[in-house]
């Protein structure tokens, strides 16, 4: 059975040591739906997260409580009848247990839940397996970060989630004086990607993909030699726990300086001179960085919006084009 | 001057008030006639509103009014202010519990824009400072933040997070990245428990695994452990335990009030004197105290006027049942105005209005409280305890109002119509109430007009 | 006995007269809305008396609705336009149970009952994207009239997809689509689109067929049908649908004479 996780902070690694098929929602296949009409204040992605589990009642999605659509949104699939709606607790605190240990009792009870659906039962063994290959993708991901132009790294991501494989194009050569971006923001997926050769038909190119579905989603990190509080060696369950709590990076923690302290080295070792802060209308959670990340780093930032149609409309064009050209005339500020 | 129950403006208060100081009014140190908001607070919006006529409701109102200046004084008193935010009537529960603690919720500033008719310009400056009209009107706590022109600044901030509101957050977010440091406490998604797990109930008819109420409890635990820090004294159970008969004294009295004049044949007192009498319970208006008398005296109006058969509106009035607090207070004269009345509210605060245990140890006491929140859980448990409450209450309508570039509305409303629709039958409208609502006046009169026509023809004969 | 309805909208103010004996409509008109809507109104009024060849002191109520309904000071009491179209679509296709009308500065998507009354509904009070004004702004743009802008419609085989919003932005997006080659046809499908689908938003999930559209832009061919694209059930368009809440006002000025209202 596929399982379509709405978020890249829902552990595949677990889906998989119970038998199923997890599949980042983003990166699934007829997703997004066909576009409908949005009402005010609807996000896109959440609305056909909606439409998606609306029309796939026998595979299951899993929601996450990160944000308020997807809150809701869950409560409106399981209204509409989606009986394999699973709403996942995120907690958004980080500094204390209590939100590692809401984490821990959202994996067992999402277990259950797979487990009802007909998953086996997660065996340690089965669980390490699947976290060393997930660490071992990760980590051959992010080593092509930057060395992958910047729509084949986004694509090697959407497999990874897609299908738990790592593959990695060549390495591409980066035409000379474009200028570095960092794109930072929510779920960007594959009819959005024409987003990358906008950036650089306007003279830019993305040097760090910070969104949700790029370089950050690949976080989660494995500490195999980790130790549990009574000195014992942790088990592959607390190192999946550990793995995501203590890596996690997103703007909807409390604090959200994680976010922070995780773009600042980056901006800077890959000179980053402006950030195009991407986030789905209706998003709040993205919108009111705008400011900090200005303020924090110094740097130029350019809004975009994405509604419920993929790519830049003329107006935004001028505006992108307008920013990169900016870019090329100020005098160079790094992070 | 008639002394028959009506609303009046402004304008004709400044009658009212010497009339009834002539009949030997007494007032608290804060009272006053209400004009004085306008000249020393720059409070225009008070000059577009319609009031109840009763020393009850300039009691109330200058008690609303005099907020900031009440935490001034406190401040010079030496007491330690803390800000809570977007828990809406638990923490303050807690901070009221020891003394030398005055509890307040800065997002209260947003409604000083509906309140000051934009005269001060908190909206516009919130813009400035990154957050727009994209967000909720709560945005207008941030600039209140930086020019201490409002509230002074809290000594703690403690916000809930996690299953709240994402433009709250955001806002609350922007405002620590501005050098406000905050005490988050994690709020987890309430759901139904599982087969396996323990159920605990909470108020409102709703239940929560135990592992969620213990998990607030624990966060819960932190917060008094920093308000004593602050109080230099320990929250200790039995100070809990005082602080949850207090709020419960105030609980039981804004009880009676909304029962007495949501079920009256004949509203004895209007919908908007309701509403800032409802939002007392959230923080006792930063006086615990001055609550239960502001509230005493209402009831006191109230029944006085039941039994005497008078009322503020005609008894034939269409009963709605309004769901979301609005951001300009116009709205609710205008719904009087074209025939309609409140017969219950959901204003995102049910479970500040629901007892809290008394019997429980007072933490967990709390922690279920807190769970009670009807924004934390399910939209389907809000929207079934509103249809019981519609029943209940023979409401003929349901508004939802849309609070402007507040996330959880994008979506709520859908639900909340469904089943309410599928519960009972009746119409349910969406209505976005913008801060200043003087230029939609038409459109939002066409919609409440249209809903109580729809109702009247609904009417049996 | 004979009722009058006046229909005071955002672009034109239109009356009638209904004999409830008969069940028929005696006369209609309309005139352009303007600042003296209230002696417009009036002077429409009488004349359609005149036309009848009826003395206004023969008119037994009338009521007044829409957007400037308070104005008319001449009327014996003012209902919303809800209401209104409502029941004038009621009294012309009763088996309806959804209504679409989209007028010149709002639209609205009315759920009805069994028996006509109102359920339920829901209005654009966001922008005028999903309105006549904006088939209004591509037609002054354009430089063409509203006739030869529906017979444009038709003749579409890929309309364009308008993405924004805002009707002002929208427009940019337009002249941005033309300057770029694409068809004319197509463009203007793209915009009866972008209304159908804005409406559709309004809608939600559940539309219960038969669904009616009535309105100034029910006017226009091609909306109906991108409708029933966007709502996926089929649209019928209201006989005379710009006159449907005069009509209504004009059969509740009769009912609640009658003491039914």
């Amino acid at each position: 059975m596929d399982v379509f996780l709405t978020s890249p902070w829902l552990p595949p690694e677990w889906i998989r040591a119970h038998g199923m098929t997890p599949r980042g929602l983003w990166a699934a296949k007829n997703f997004p739906p066909r576009a409908t009409p949005l009402a005010a204040g609807v996000c896109a992605f959440a609305e056909a997260a909606i439409q998606f589990a609306d029309a796939h009642t026998k595979d299951t999605v899993i929601f996450s409580t990160h944000c308020d659509q997807l809150r809701r949104g869950c409560d409106l699939a399981q209204l509409h009848g989606q009986r394999h709606a699973f709403l996942f607790n995120l907690p958004v605190t980080w500094q204390t247990t209590a939100a590692k240990e809401i984490f821990r009792a959202e994996l067992e009870r999402l277990g259950q839940f797979l487990r009802s659906l007909g998953g086996r039962i997660p065996y340690a063994k089965h669980l390490r397996h699947e976290l060393e290959l997930s660490a071992a993708a990760r980590t051959q991901l992010l080593a092509a970060a930057t060395a992958n132009s910047p729509r084949d790294f986004a694509a090697a991501v959407a497999q990874f989630h897609r299908d738990g494989t790592a593959s990695t194009p060549p390495p591409a050569v980066a035409p000379a004086r474009q200028i570095p971006l960092a794109l930072v923001g929510g779920p960007l997926f594959a009819p959005h990607w024409p987003l990358f050769d906008e950036i650089e038909s306007a003279g830019g190119r993305v040097v760090l993909n910070a969104t949700e579905t790029g370089e950050r989603s690949l976080c989660p990190a494995f500490d195999f030699a980790a130790h549990s509080s009574t000195d014992t060696p942790a088990t592959p369950f607390d190192v999946l726990v550990h793995g995501y709590c203590d890596h996690l990076v997103d703007v909807f923690q409390r604090p959200n300086t994680r976010l922070y302290a995780w773009l600042k080295p980056r901006l800077a070792a890959r000179q980053v001179r402006g950030i195009v802060l991407w986030h789905f209308t209706g998003c709040d959670l993205w919108r009111a960085e705008f400011q900090t990340l200005r303020e924090t780093f110094g740097l130029p930032v350019l809004l975009l919006e994405a509604g419920a149609e993929p790519g830049l409309t003329p107006r935004e064009q001028t505006r992108l084009q307008a920013f990169v050209e900016t870019l090329e005339r100020a005098t160079p500020v790094l992070a | 001057m008639t002394t028959a129950p009506q609303k009046i403006s402004l304008a004709q208060w400044d009658d009212r008030y010497e009339q009834l100081c002539r009949n030997g009014m007494r007032e608290p140190a804060y009272g006053g006639p209400l004009r004085r908001h306008v000249v020393r607070d720059l409070d225009f919006r008070l000059e577009q509103l319609q009031f109840d006529n009763s020393a009850a409701a300039l009691r109330l109102w200058n008690f609303l009014l005099t907020e900031n200046a009440r935490l001034h004084q406190a401040r010079a008193n030496g007491d330690q202010l803390v800000g809570t935010m977007k828990d809406l009537g638990t923490v303050p529960v807690m901070a009221y519990a020891l003394p030398g603690l005055r509890a307040f919720y800065p997002d209260g500033a947003w409604w000083t824009p509906c309140l000051m008719e934009n005269s001060d310009q908190l909206l516009q400056q919130a813009d400035a400072m990154g957050i727009d009209a994209s967000f909720c009107p709560v945005r207008a706590m941030l600039p209140a933040f930086e020019n201490g022109e409002h509230f002074p600044k809290p000594d703690l901030l403690i916000c809930s997070t996690g299953a709240v509101c994402d433009d709250f957050s955001a806002i609350a977010q922007r405002l620590e990245h501005l050098g406000h440091p905050i005490h988050w406490w994690e709020m987890p998604r309430r759901r139904t428990p599982t087969a396996s797990e323990k159920a605990c109930t909470l108020a409102g008819q709703l239940v929560a695994p135990r592992m969620q109420v213990d998990c607030v409890q624990d966060e819960l635990q932190l917060i008094a452990q920093a308000l004593g820090e602050l109080a230099g004294k320990t929250l200790d159970d039995a100070a809990l335990s005082a602080g949850i008969r207090a709020a419960n004294q105030v609980r039981r009295l804004l009880g009676s009030l909304r029962q007495l004049v949501y079920s009256a044949p004949a509203a004895p007192l209007p919908a908007l004197e309701m509403l800032v009498a409802e939002m007392l319970a959230i923080h006792f208006c930063s006086d615990r105290e001055e609550t239960i008398a502001v509230l005493t005296s209402l009831l006191t109006e109230a029944r006085a006027r039941v039994r005497l058969n008078e009322s503020v509106l005609a008894a034939d009035a269409v009963r709605i049942f309004w769901v979301n607090p609005v951001a300009d207070l116009r709205a609710m004269n205008l719904l009087e105005e074209l025939g309609g009345r409140i017969c219950g509210t959901d204003y995102m605060f049910t479970h500040a209005l629901d007892l809290i245990s008394e019997e429980l140890p007072p933490l967990e006491a709390l922690a279920r409280t807190a769970l009670a929140d009807p924004m934390v859980g399910p939209t389907a448990d809000r929207a079934l305890r509103i249809a019981r409450e519609c029943q209940a209450g023979g409401a003929e309508a349901v508004v939802v109002s849309r609070i402007p570039g507040a996330s959880h509305c994008a979506r709520e409303g859908e639900i909340i119509r469904e089943i309410v629709r599928q519960q009972i039958g009746v119409p349910v409208i969406e209505l976005e109430i913008p801060p200043v609502c003087d230029a939609l006046l038409p459109a939002l009169g066409s919609r409440l007009q249209a809903l109580i026509e729809t109702v009247r023809a609904r009417r049996p004969r | 006995m004979i009722y009058a309805g006046i229909d005071a909208g955002s672009r034109a103010i239109k009356a009638v007269l209904f004999d409830p004996d008969g069940q028929r409509l005696l006369a209609a008109g309309l005139t352009d809305q303007g600042v003296e809507q209230e002696r417009l109104a009036t002077d429409l009024f009488e004349k359609l008396c005149q036309d009848a060849g009826l003395a206004r002191s023969q008119i037994a109520g009338v009521i007044a609705t829409g957007y400037g309904r308070n104005a008319l000071r001449f009327a014996d009491t003012t209902i919303t336009e809800i209401t209104c179209h409502a029941r004038g679509v009621h009294q012309l296709l009763p088996a309806t149970r959804t209504i679409i009308e989209i007028g010149g500065q709002d639209s609205k998507v009315i759920s009805l009952e069994d028996g006509g009354r109102v359920r339920d509904f829901a209005m654009n009070d966001r922008c005028a994207a999903g309105t006549g004004r904006f088939l209004e702004m591509i037609a002054t743009r354009l430089d063409m009239n509203w006739e030869t802008l529906s017979a444009l419609a038709s003749q579409s085989t890929h309309p364009a997809i308008i993405s924004n919003m805002c009707v002002v932005f929208a427009e940019t997006e337009i002249i941005g689509l033309l300057a770029s080659g694409q068809p004319l046809p197509d463009v203007v499908a793209g915009v009866q689109n972008a209304i159908a689908t804005r409406v559709a938003a309004m809608a939600g999930r559940h539309v219960s067929p038969p669904v009616s559209f009535t309105g100034g832009v029910a006017l226009q061919p091609g909306m109906a049908r991108a409708l029933e694209q966007v709502l996926n059930c089929p649209v019928s368009v209201v006989p005379q649908p710009q006159f449907t809440g005069a009509l209504g006002a004009a059969v509740l000025a009769s009912e609640r004479r009658k003491g039914k209202v």
